[in-house]
């Protein structure tokens, strides 16, 4: 049995040439990708030239080559930067398989007669990723998946049914191109190598029963692949238009109630749109467009709401998103509100419907469903911002320690929790966060007033912390810690120097001075 | 031929009966989100003995009754949110869903250092004029419900909270100033210490707290108890 007609485009050194293309690099200077462990996962040509290898670490792929331009790995850049590559092979055949960024496959059988050959078909990709995508790559075409993207690497057409022999003097090593960065095939290909079966011929002529009994699925997998014998064809990816639906408001809607109108009939029709093909959506972007009441000038308003994977959504509930937010931004849209002209809702991770199946135990079998059930009801009385989600964030004083977004509503965090934050204020953290921080004095035992200088020395021991609500004694205190923070910035520096202060009620608070003022920002009581 | 004496396991009657209860209560559970069985809320009548119970930290354990907070039951907790953030830590590690309600000014850092969930802790920092009616949708399906000095009540819609906390089987948290009626336990912070700061040289470690307890049923009897809420390495 042979496998299947098979096209595979292949760009060289893909996660290099995406790293340049985001960072600006010019393809002439030699450049390197570095992953875990500050090792060369990928290298551009001239780097290679100069020998720089995969694999490498960092310093002695600099000792090889002194002016190696070195780029972090980044798998969403890699596979976002894929996107147009995919997009341009589209435009020659209608379905394709990424197989990971960098590597495209699709059946040769239906395309490669309708352009006239194999050939002419692997010419065709190439021009086309060339000239949409601007991208070198190269095509190839044989029986099987590993014959193909060898092929590809040749920039060759194997005739039909000639796969098997033509694989068959190769190294066996070539076998981790179909899977590379899996570890558990290297260690099988070197015990092949120990063991003397040095070519692919090699591999392809082990009794089946034997590999399967000694080297299991994977050593079957890899004879199969060694035999030009596909596991299975190539997926076609249905080009998924994205599902959108859009009502124009001509009167603009400068009222809740008739964007609140419209958004019913814009949720039921995506909702509708959803149901006939059958998809559910893990993400919904509510658009808005608005003119300017004023000048005219049209604006933006974008907005992504989570919904939940396990029941889907229901036109009332998406509805009642989509009235919230429109409400939101008519009330208090910044800078100013402005009547809306146009709502458009996109359904977001298109998957098919009934995919997801809860589980009978655990969090996600619909015990949290009662929650977020209350928590919608409590934003259909107070609107989205009036729940919030606490989430940590990273931060050196209390109230940056934590991101409030409106529940429900999907917001990237903005800075990550679990980095060190030198200098952050020691824990516990104070149990009472003032809302609106609070003008105090404090004053030592003459009553002159207490002032940090910039080397953080104090003008006299606290003895007392005077505000216009009241004046307490100060039994015993801690710090002063200074934070400064975004110095380097012209906008958002903040220079300030906390102390903890214990008063004689046996309380703790947490002050703040700020150009030699002193503010109460938390309570530990 | 001898008998060997052979170690008989003693049969714990007790530890056999509270796990026949637990997977009863469990697959009831599971029965009842899956539509086998019809939901009854008619069992809850009054917390009583056979009520949930979820557990709180060791460092507060002895200040309840029951060592835990009874589902249903109503809690005052005043004078110090630092006493409040320890109940609630070991129920929402547990799994329970909290929500701080017209409690704007609550450190949630605070709140995660004690060890809440925060992916279980929502807030409604401002309830407005909505209160009695966003307090009872929230009854209706979160496990611990705080109530804040900012949501504004009236006498006659704190009975039917409590009311409907019991209906539902929601321990409601009060963390006002004025007097709740019909609470079954309330807790009053009086004074208390902070250790570990030295006159510059350290920082607060260690909170200690004289709690004044009253209340109904087994608390009726007042007790004046020392807890440790805060103690940082």
């Amino acid at each position: 049995m042979s496998g299947v007609r098979t096209a595979v485009v292949w760009v060289p050194d893909w996660p290099v040439v995406a790293a340049m293309a985001a960072a600006g690099t010019g393809a002439h200077l030699p450049a390197a990708v570095l992953g875990a462990g500050q090792r060369v996962v990928a290298v551009s040509a001239p780097a290679r030239a100069a020998g720089v290898r995969r694999g490498m670490r960092r310093r002695t792929a600099q000792q090889q080559c002194a002016g190696l331009v070195v780029l972090l790995a980044d798998d969403a850049r890699d596979a976002a930067g894929f996107e147009p590559v995919a997009a341009a092979a589209e435009t020659v055949v209608a379905g394709i398989e990424v197989v990971r960024p960098g590597l495209l496959l699709l059946g040769s059988d239906g395309a490669a007669r309708y352009h006239g050959s194999e050939h002419e078909l692997a010419r065709e990709l190439t021009e086309a990723v060339a000239r949409d995508a601007g991208h070198e790559c190269r095509a190839g075409v044989a029986d099987g998946f590993l014959a193909a993207v060898l092929a590809a690497r040749d920039e060759t057409v194997v005739p039909h049914g000639g796969s098997a022999a033509w694989l068959a003097p190769r190294p066996a090593a070539d076998l981790r191109h179909a899977r590379p960065d899996d570890s558990a095939l290297a260690d099988l290909l070197d015990l092949w190598g120990r063991l003397g079966l040095r070519t692919l011929g090699d591999v392809a002529a082990l009794p089946a029963g034997s590999v399967r009994a000694r080297f299991g699925p994977l050593g079957t997998w890899a004879r199969r692949l060694a035999l030009a014998e596909d596991a299975r064809p190539p997926a076609r990816r249905r080009a998924e238009t994205g599902i959108t639906a859009t009502t124009e408001l001509d009167p603009p809607a400068s009222r809740a109630d008739v964007a609140a109108f419209a958004a019913r009939r814009v949720a039921e029709d995506l909702h509708a749109q959803l149901v006939a093909r059958g998809m559910a959506c893990g993400r919904v972007v509510v658009t808005a467009d608005a003119a300017d009441p004023v000048t005219g000038e049209p604006r933006t308003c974008e907005r992504v709401w989570r919904t939940d994977d396990a029941t889907g959504m229901s036109a009332a509930r998406l509805t009642d998103r989509v009235r919230w937010q429109l409400t939101g931004w008519l009330t208090h849209g910044t800078p100013e509100p402005a009547p809306i002209t146009r709502i458009t809702l996109t359904a977001d991770e298109i998957a098919p419907a009934g995919a997801t199946q809860p589980a009978l135990w655990g969090a996600s079998a619909g015990e949290g469903l009662r929650a977020v059930r209350a928590a919608e009801r409590v934003q259909a009385l107070r609107g989205a911002p009036g729940v919030l989600a606490p989430r940590p964030q990273g931060g050196r004083d209390p109230r940056s320690r934590i991101q409030f977004v409106p529940f429900g509503e999907d917001v990237p965090p903005e800075r990550a929790p679990d980095r060190p934050w030198p200098g952050a204020l020691p824990d516990p953290a104070p149990a009472v966060v003032l809302t609106d921080p609070l003008p105090v004095r404090v004053l030592d035992a003459t009553g002159a007033d207490v002032v940090v200088d910039v080397r953080l020395g104090m003008s006299g021991e606290p003895a007392l912390v005077r505000s216009e609500r009241g004046a307490a004694r100060v039994t015993d205190w801690g710090g002063p810690w200074p934070v400064v923070e975004r110095w380097w910035r012209p906008d958002g520096a903040a220079r300030s120097v906390y102390l903890q202060i214990v008063t004689d009620d046996g309380d703790g608070l947490l002050l703040a001075q700020t150009d030699g003022t002193w503010r109460l920002e938390a309570r530990y009581d | 031929m001898t008998a060997i004496p052979q170690a008989v396991p003693e049969y714990d009657e007790e530890q056999h009966a509270a796990r026949h209860g637990r997977a009863l209560s469990a697959l009831r559970a599971v029965e009842t989100r899956t539509g086998v069985r019809a939901h009854t809320p008619a069992r809850r009548q009054e917390p009583g003995p056979g009520a949930a119970i979820l557990p709180v930290g060791p460092a507060v354990a002895h200040l309840l009754p029951d060592a835990g907070l009874v589902a249903g039951t109503t809690v005052v907790v005043s004078g110090s949110t630092t006493l409040l953030l320890a109940l609630l830590a070991a129920p929402s590690r547990a799994g329970a869903w909290t929500v701080f309600t017209g409690h704007p000014e609550v450190g949630l850092a605070a709140a995660a250092g004690a060890g809440c969930a925060l992916d279980r802790v929502l807030c409604v920092p401002d309830p407005g004029a909505d209160a009695p009616a966003v307090l009872a949708a929230l009854l209706d399906g979160m496990d611990l419900v705080v109530v804040g000095p900012r949501a504004a009540l009236l006498d006659a819609d704190r009975r039917r909270l409590t009311a409907r906390a019991r209906e539902r089987g929601t321990v409601l948290l009060v963390a006002q100033d004025a007097a709740w009626p019909g609470a079954h336990v309330v807790l009053s912070a009086g004074p208390g210490t902070w250790e570990g700061v030295d006159h510059g040289a350290g920082h607060l470690r260690r909170r200690t707290l004289t709690v004044y307890r009253t209340g109904r049923g087994d608390a009726a009897r007042p007790a004046a108890l020392r807890c440790t809420p805060v103690a940082a390495g």
